[in-house]
Formats: C-alpha cells, structure tokens, sequence
C-alpha cells in the first residue's frame, strides 16, 4: 500500500481531484499535432529513442529538474564527474569483473 | 540516456550507465560488497535517472509503458543481462512490479534520513514484468529467443 502510495504521488495519477491540469490547454507538438491531454497518450505511439548529441542532450534539460537526487549526490565534489560520463570503451578504468 | 517520445514531443527520459568500466556509482556500492558481484553471468547496467514530464504523468500505465521500450533498447542494442538501481525504500517497493529485488538495504546517504537500498533484476525478468497485452508479451519472446 506504502509503494502504490508512493507511485500515487511520484507520478501524480489523473485521479487527483480537483485535477491541478483541468484548464491546461494541450501544447502544439513540434509535428504539428496536438498533444494529447494528460492521461491520453496513446501508449501504443511511444517510442524510445537514444540521445546522441550535444544538441539532443540540451533538449532535455528541463526535465532534470524533475529528478530528486539525494542532497549529498548534488553536493557531492564528483557529482560534475560523475554526472558527465564519457562512455567510450578506451577511457574505462580497470573496475569489477562485470562486463557491459 | 535515453527519450522517450510521442511523436517527436519528449515524455520523459531514462538513462542506463554499462557497468565493469568504473563509470556508475553502482559499482562503488557493489565493490563495498563482494558477494553481490556479479549477481549473474552477463553484462551489467545501472538503471536511473526515470524521469517523466509533469505534463503526462498519468499513472502506471505509462511507467510500466517506458520501461517496457526502455529495457527492450537496451536488450536488443546492448544485450543487457542485469540491471541495477539504487533508489530510497519506498521505490524499491514500487519496482518489485518489475522484477526488482533488494540485494542490500543499509547504504547510508549523507543527509537521507533512511538508507538507501540496492536493487537488481534480471533485465529479461523486467521486460516479461513490464509486458502488457499480447503484442508486447510477443515482441518480448522474440527478443529473448522464447
């Protein structure tokens, strides 16, 4: 019950009432087509899709905001490193004997 | 990291970090802890970063929706065989749904009132957890050769 109240609350079901969304008006999407209203997405349209640039990257940057990290993480001196990951094979450090 | 997208509106975004490399802060957790490492034979991802626009939230749906296609990409692309995460109590009991298990439940976060708690997953496990209706149940046997 703790864990479906938790996800209640994490991801804001479309049962609260009065919805906080009732006037908001459905954004224009850069496609052309009208975003569907909260809780109507249809879920079948979804797709994943890998960021790969810089560009792509600095699209998103407005959701960051949405992530609760743990203030030790936020002030922690590596979070810059941590958080800016270079992810080629050659700049891996020798670790643990998992492979990805 | 990854978008997930309707059309080409982002909906939110996920971010999986390969494990062996030094690169996740899993791995310092798990080197802490020997017997947890590796869990399974196979390639190793950290899970994190679920984040969903405010503007679609919509209830578990959509969750169970994007870690679907998430884990599908990262089965298919990268062959990812474990997936770990670390997140607070009350999330780890949220992601049960998907096959997560706590491995440990005392890492100590400076500030966090509760320990944090390790969980992992076998990531065909979460995919088969994360499948609704045929079509996907379908899509998920075929990316795991079942």
């Amino acid at each position: 019950l703790r864990a479906e109240f938790a996800m209640n609350q994490h991801f804001e079901t479309a049962r609260v009432s009065p919805s906080p969304y009732a006037g908001w008006t459905p954004a224009l999407a850069p496609s052309g087509r009208t975003a569907p209203r909260r809780g109507e997405l249809p879920l079948q349209e979804l797709e994943f899709r890998r960021l790969r640039t810089p560009g792509e990257i600095a699209e998103i940057q407005h959701l960051r905001s949405e992530i609760h990290l743990p203030v030790a993480t936020l002030r922690s001196a590596e979070f810059g490193t941590l958080e800016k990951k270079e992810t080629r094979k050659a700049s891996w450090e020798p670790s643990s004997g998992m492979t990805p | 990291v990854g978008a997930f997208e309707w059309h080409d509106t982002v909906i939110g975004t996920m971010r999986f970090v390969p494990m062996g490399g030094g690169l996740s802060a899993m791995e310092r957790l798990l080197n802490d802890r020997p017997q947890l490492l590796p869990l399974s034979p196979g390639s190793s991802w950290e899970f994190g970063r679920l984040v969903l626009d405010p503007e679609y939230r919509a209830g578990a749906d959509l969750l169970q929706r994007c870690v679907f296609l998430a884990v599908s990409h990262l089965i298919e692309n990268f062959g990812c065989v474990n997936a770990y995460a670390s997140c607070n109590q009350i999330l780890s009991r949220l992601y049960r749904r998907f096959a997560f298990s706590v491995i440990a439940d005392d890492v100590r976060v400076s500030g966090e009132e509760k320990p944090y708690n390790l969980i992992h997953a076998r990531a065909a496990d979460v995919l088969l957890a994360a499948a609704v209706g045929d079509n996907e149940r379908t899509a998920a046997s075929r990316l795991l050769g079942t």
